[in-house]
């Protein structure tokens, strides 16, 4: 299943910060979101003026743009998720314009203790680019 | 005290607009410490987006301030040495309240370990010494040519 992003108004997130292009798989257990680098983006002019890698905090922010796809997708209208916490965050290789940012992302829903942990395994192609893990606070919307 | 203005940040960092998210630093102990500032202001970029309807900044970009004035306060352990401090990992974010226009980010960088491939820094970001955000960060000490294009990358 592969859905492309039309209905920008269920993201929260409108340009400049867009990390997610598509969600090319939705289920229970988690989301896969993909991300198209390209040189033609306005931060790109800052990191860096002669050498442009994606921002590894925008690895960060894709997989947090992912979480916040699955919680609207999977409860439309229903559920709140605040990050509470970046637990953990490994880069492993840069990301260059060009490349097609891939993020496969675990959901672990616990809403008994109102919380939804996220560890989500990030790659270009087959080379692995970051591995992040994330912490929301959960609750009904409203 | 050594303090550091916007132009002098800019020949230290490669960082440039719209990505450069440290103002000025104003107190340098060695490598051991570092406090900058960053103003936040709804004339920036990100806030179009995040969100319409309500300027927060993201809190990405705070932890992304925080990488630039750690890795700052390493090169000045680095800068005889070549070498440049590339970001490894980050680890125990957390993020205590809203940072949104018209406040001023105070950023506090300490270094925890130094040895001599890795870097350790504890940072803090604080508003009206309120804390705002902390996290902590590893940086390796680079020798790889794409780092040296790049510091302070990723």
């Amino acid at each position: 299943m592969t859905l492309a992003v039309r209905d920008r108004s269920r993201l929260k997130h409108p340009a400049p910060l867009v990390a997610l292009d598509q969600i090319v798989e939705l289920t229970s257990a988690g989301i896969r979101t993909v991300k198209a680098v390209s040189g033609n983006e306005a931060f790109f002019a800052g990191h860096f003026p002669d050498f442009p890698i994606f921002p590894g905090v925008f690895i960060v922010e894709a997989v947090h743009q992912a979480a916040q796809a699955y919680v609207a997708e999977q409860w439309p209208g229903e559920v709140h998720a605040r990050l509470t916490e970046i637990s953990s965050v490994r880069f492993l290789s840069p990301v260059r314009p060009g490349e097609v940012l891939e993020i496969a992302a675990r959901c672990d829903v616990r809403l008994d203790d109102g919380e939804l942990l996220v560890r989500a395994d990030c790659a270009c192609r087959e080379r692995p680019v970051a591995v992040v893990a994330l912490r929301y606070a959960v609750r009904p919307a409203g | 005290m050594i303090t550091l203005e916007h132009d002098e940040i800019r020949k230290i960092l490669p960082h440039r607009y719209p990505m450069l998210m440290i103002d000025r630093v104003v107190e340098i102990e060695g490598f051991r410490r570092a406090v900058g500032v960053k103003n936040v202001t709804v004339n920036e970029p990100y806030f179009l987006g995040h969100y319409p309807d309500q300027a927060i900044m993201p809190g990405v970009m705070i932890v992304e301030a925080m990488a630039q004035l750690g890795g700052l306060l390493l090169l000045r352990k680095l800068e005889l040495t070549g070498r440049l401090p590339v970001l490894l990992s980050i680890d125990r974010v957390k993020f205590r309240r809203a940072v949104v226009p018209g406040d001023q980010l105070r950023l506090e960088a300490e270094t925890l370990r130094l040895s001599d491939g890795r870097g350790r820094v504890q940072c803090k970001a604080l508003v009206q010494g309120v804390l705002a955000a902390e996290a902590r960060l590893n940086f390796a000490m680079s020798e790889d040519d794409r780092a040296r294009g790049a510091r302070g990358a990723p």
